[in-house]
């Protein structure tokens, strides 16, 4: 039972000390089972019937619906769409993770420091966090508007027209002009996290460190890039699993985009439920979904693990 | 410099004192606040027996009717003391609702339709036929009603929703900008159409003649290509619904015309992304001088955004024929409903022509001389839209069970084409293999 | 330090700050102008930052709809009790996950989030079909249960990842105090915790204030239905009343902007208390 990670002081586990852990476990138990209790019980269903409903084939209402094993997967693994929307998903993951973290972590420095005014700085920082998604990609299509759109427009106006485009009509920039969308949406996100995680740095760890002579690169980079960790595994992981599944901001500011462009795999699994009602390939795209999330994380945590060393992963 | 460690590289062993008080505590907690919402006064759902209750799903057309509509229900209620629950659903979340609850075993008794789903929701075993309730009916006599309604609500000889109302498309001009640009003649076929559209680019090359959505498969479908295509006698798919006849002269020249006009830039690129409702704007505008849509926009929508002079024609097509699109919305009621025969009671009291008004913005689906039809389309831009339809308002695509992938394949090659990623003739072959495709099965 | 210095070392923020908000609220702007704009001008082609006749009408028209006051109180209801549900939870779950070590922790972790990994749109439907198996459909307590298994896995996630930055030291010179349990987790971790607890309830909360599909597919009656829910009757196949819906945008940032407000004060505070001796 012990493992690299165990407590101080338990070398041996000697029958008293295992009736502790026993009665540690069931201890803990109760800490965990409420929530616990609440997720696994709504999920449980909805997830189970999804795996199961991929796995079997459409039939009118009162006749058993036949078993037709992996076909379902193997339609969709065969068709061109769907492998387009899996490198749309990646790149579209990819962008809005890194942009939105890079930006949201540069807002939560600056506003750490305690500037008159700053506690209004935040909240406004995160208005566009807060928006409705329908609002935002209804503002950001009039934006993006390529003949009377605000962004074409400014671009001319400063002899840049040359980079003005069809950023929802074109296929070669449809899947950016929706990251950019989504970038403005969740850089907040990490602001807020990042900049909870920044004030909880204990203060005299900074001092030591000012008293030490280190200058503020070193003290960002030693003292509080570590303290921060957890949290930034934790946002970045989370992110990465938002991403890969978002559905709203896409759908409603390009809808897939011309010629399927910036269809991701969530737009594809939608459209094949509410558009062609295909449902039960529909499940197994959602099943697939999940295998390419994890597969994410995966390499995420991997990646986590090769830089980090296996105690600070998790 | 030395790193502090967090918590996770320590474990802590713990002490099993007030284990029991906290989990007792927690638990109290969590069931307090689960029990909080149960205290609250329930909702309306399911409170009353089945037979005194029935619920339907509709889609809000504007306040006014809305309001109406809520009279139309509460003096049901009144009259026969059964409950009327409806499920007023936006309409961008319309299609996707009906799925869902077609879909869970436990539908609404009755809904608003789009029959041109019928195929696909029948073979699923979805919807309820309705013929003998219309036979018996004292209310809902046949032949009150257009012909052409209840060929659109019937497949496979079974009628699956009671119409209401009916729609065409047709287009629109704008008589200012026609004036300014010494534009002189209304277009009358489809040729003259294109040639007026590049002629407004070609006076003032900030201005737009023609526009299309391009957005989605319904609204390209039903706003796009078919006000240009059916007066070209051109189809999709053969009427008896077992060929593709995507790949055809009459078909590439409706192409070309959509091509013609993209080329020259006489339509908004926005279009490619937009379904007509954002565009409406542009002809509010200014910008654009002509488009096609429905004849609900007179009342609805052009009031409120302009122009200020504007006129609507209808054109003809290479054999000297009108055609346009016909959509009609219906009423169906679903296989597996609760209480049908409750549904259908609610259905025949709205339609008694004092109370449909208040689910109509179109034409009802009665005859012209209908009660509720004679007074409300006075206003002379109607007429082209009535002589449209009058000459045959069609089907876009012949119904049948494949009806949705076909139209997403009509999408994606008509965007293939006016992207130039494709020429018209690759485009339509490809296009008419894929559709055969589907009505193999 | 001369006052030329002192003012520029106080300054610098600003010249960074404001530009930075020009830039990411300007779309953002063109949304408040839109709900200050008439009908007729909110279409007008191209579109025009500072709205030319400003009106409030459109928020009087939202605010004196009953439908919309409504939402608006049920919206809070939900999203008051999701919360504070969740934050108990979720802390109780993150603080066995983050002190304590035990056989099955990770496996615990990571199957938090397996319930991530769908997005909403896709468990519409058999969620649909569960409450209607237990005849809850159309009621409060179907969407604050929906929200609270909803959100529970983020809270945890997010609050495990904030306890873990709490020095052990701290922890271990308690426990040698002779802390039990629920002392260790009310006296010492709760409140270092508590920058990471505001922004999870600010999470949790924005979440639950704007989410829409289970709020419109479980509910059928304007008596349960939320904002989001109204935010899209603006919408409509014959009518699209931008002017209303990006005043009804604006308007349901308010509470959830008071929201953030108050919860400003806890993510600031920083460890004063409770460092290690010596």
């Amino acid at each position: 039972m012990a493992d690299a990670r165990t407590r101080a002081g338990a070398a041996e586990a000697p029958a008293g000390l295992r009736l502790a852990a026993l009665q540690r476990r069931f201890g803990l138990a109760g800490w965990l089972l409420p929530a616990y209790g609440v997720m696994f019980g709504i999920s449980a269903y909805p997830l189970m019937y999804n795996l199961v409903t991929s796995f079997y084939g459409e039939a009118p209402v009162g006749h058993a619906p036949p078993f037709v094993g992996f076909s379902n997967y193997a339609a969709i693994a065969s068709d061109p769409a769907f492998a387009a929307s899996v490198g749309h998903t990646l790149m579209w993951t990819g962008g809005v993770v890194a942009l939105s973290f890079g930006i949201g972590l540069g807002l939560a420095l600056l506003l750490n420091v305690p500037f008159p005014g700053v506690n209004v700085t935040r909240v406004l920082f995160l208005i566009p966090w807060l928006t409705p998604s329908i609002a935002s990609a209804i503002i950001w299509r009039y934006m993006y508007n390529t003949d009377y759109g605000i962004i074409n427009l400014g671009l001319q106006r400063l002899g840049l027209g040359f980079l003005a485009s069809g950023w929802i009509t074109n296929p070669s920039v449809s899947l950016f002009s929706a990251m950019m969308v989504q970038v403005w949406r969740t850089y907040g996100f990490y602001m807020i996290m990042l900049l909870g995680a920044l004030q909880a740095v204990p203060r005299e760890m900074i001092e030591a460190a000012v008293v030490d002579g280190a200058r503020s690169w070193q003290r960002f980079w030693s003292v509080v890039l570590p303290q921060l960790q957890p949290v930034i595994v934790m946002v970045l992981l989370l992110d990465i699993i938002w991403a890969s599944n978002n559905f709203d901001t896409i759908y409603v500011v390009t809808g897939g985009g011309p010629l399927l462009s910036s269809e991701t795999v969530p737009l594809y699994v939608y459209f094949t439920a509410f558009q062609d009602s295909h449902l039960p390939q529909a499940a197994a795209g959602s099943v697939m979904l999940f295998v390419i999330a994890l597969v994410l994380i995966g390499a995420y945590l991997a990646a986590l693990l090769r830089l980090r060393g296996r105690e600070e992963a998790l | 410099m030395k790193r502090v460690r967090g918590t996770s590289k320590n474990a802590i062993p713990s002490t099993p004192s007030l284990t029991r008080r906290r989990v007792l505590a927690l638990a109290a907690g969590a069931l307090g606040a689960a029990a909080v919402p149960a205290l609250r006064p329930a909702s309306t759902s399911a409170a009353a027996s089945p037979s005194k209750t029935v619920s339907i799903l509709d889609v809000p057309i504007n306040d006014d009717l809305t309001k109406q509509a809520d009279g139309v229900f509460s003096k049901y209620t009144q009259t026969t003391g059964i409950q009327v629950q409806v499920d007023r659903v936006p309409y961008p979340e319309w299609p996707d609702k009906v799925i869902t609850l077609l879909n869970s075993g436990a539908p609404p008794d009755t809904y608003w339709a789009d029959p041109a789903k019928y195929p696909e929701y029948v073979e699923k075993g979805w919807l309820e036929p309705l013929d003998d309730y219309i036979a018996g009916s004292k209310v809902i006599k046949k032949d009150e009603f257009l012909p052409t309604a209840w060929e659109k609500v019937t497949y496979k000889g079974k009628i699956y929703g009671l119409p209401k109302d009916w729609s065409v498309r047709g287009a629109y001009y704008n008589e200012d900008l026609f004036n300014k640009l010494k534009i002189t003649k209304v277009p009358e076929t489809v040729e003259e159409l294109k040639q007026t559209a590049l002629e407004v680019k070609s006076k003032d090359p900030s201005l737009f003649g023609y526009m299309w959505p391009m957005k989605t498969p319904d609204t390209w479908m039903f706003e796009g290509l078919a006000p240009i295509m059916l007066p070209n006698e051109a189809a999709v798919v053969s009427a008896d619904g077992t060929r593709s006849t995507f790949n055809s002269p009459a078909m590439a020249e409706t192409y070309q015309f959509f091509v013609d006009i993209w080329k020259a830039k006489a339509a908004p690129e926005q279009g490619m992304a937009s379904t007509n409702q954002d565009l409406y704007p542009l002809f509010g505008g200014s910008k654009v001088a002509m488009m096609q849509t429905g004849f609900f926009v007179i009342k609805a929508i052009l009031p409120k955004i302009g122009p200020d002079h504007y006129n609507t024609f209808v054109v003809k097509g290479r054999g000297g024929h009108y055609g346009t699109p016909m959509s009609v919305s219906a009423f169906s009621i679903p296989a597996q409903a609760k209480n049908k025969d409750g549904a259908w009671a609610l259905l025949e009291w709205m339609y008694r022509p004092e109370n449909i008004t208040a689910f109509l913005v179109n034409p009802s689906a009665r005859k012209p001389d209908a009660p509720e039809n004679a007074t409300r389309f006075t206003d002379p831009r109607y007429k082209p839209f009535f002589l449209a339809a009058q000459e045959g308002g069609k089907w876009w695509i012949t119904p049948n069970p494949g009806i949705t992938d076909q139209m997403r394949i009509v999408l994606e090659t008509s965007q293939a084409i006016v992207l130039g990623q494709k020429t018209i003739p690759q485009g339509l072959a490809d296009g008419a293999a894929a559709i055969q495709k589907t009505l193999k099965s | 330090m001369r006052p030329w210095a002192r003012v520029f070392r106080r300054g610098w923020v600003y010249l960074v700050v404001v530009p930075l908000l020009v830039i990411f609220l300007f779309p953002y702007l063109w949304l408040l102008s839109g709900a200050f704009k008439s009908a007729r001008e909110v279409f007008a082609v191209p579109p025009h930052l500072i709205p030319l006749h400003p009106t409030l009408a459109n928020f009087s028209d939202v605010l004196q709809r009953p439908v919309i006051r409504r939402f608006f109180l049920n919206s809070i209801v939900i999203t008051a009790i999701t919360l504070v549900v969740n934050l108990m939870l979720g802390s109780a779950a993150a603080f066995a996950l983050s002190i304590y070590q035990f056989r099955g922790r990770r496996t615990i972790v990571l199957a938090t989030l397996a319930t991530q990994l769908f997005p909403a749109v896709i468990i519409v439907i058999p969620l649909y079909r569960t409450w209607g198996a237990l005849g809850l459909l159309n009621s409060l307590q179907a969407l604050i249960i929906t929200y609270i298994a909803y959100t529970l896995p983020l809270a945890v996630w997010m609050l495990t990842g904030y306890m873990r930055t709490i020095p052990f030291e701290i922890v271990s010179a308690a426990l040698v105090d002779g802390a039990s349990r629920a002392q260790l987790y009310w006296r010492i971790v709760m409140p270092l915790a508590l920058p990471g607890l505001a922004a999870t309830a600010v999470y949790v909360s924005l979440v639950t204030w704007n989410e829409f599909i289970f709020a419109l597919t479980l509910t059928t009656t304007d008596e349960v239905r939320t904002v989001t829910v109204g935010l899209y009757s603006f919408i409509g196949e014959f009518v699209y009343n931008w002017n209303l819906l990006l005043a009804m945008a604006v308007l349901m940032a308010l509470p959830i902007t008071a929201l953030f407000l108050c919860l400003q004060r806890f993510l600031v505070q920083g460890l004063t208390a409770g460092a290690t001796k010596g």
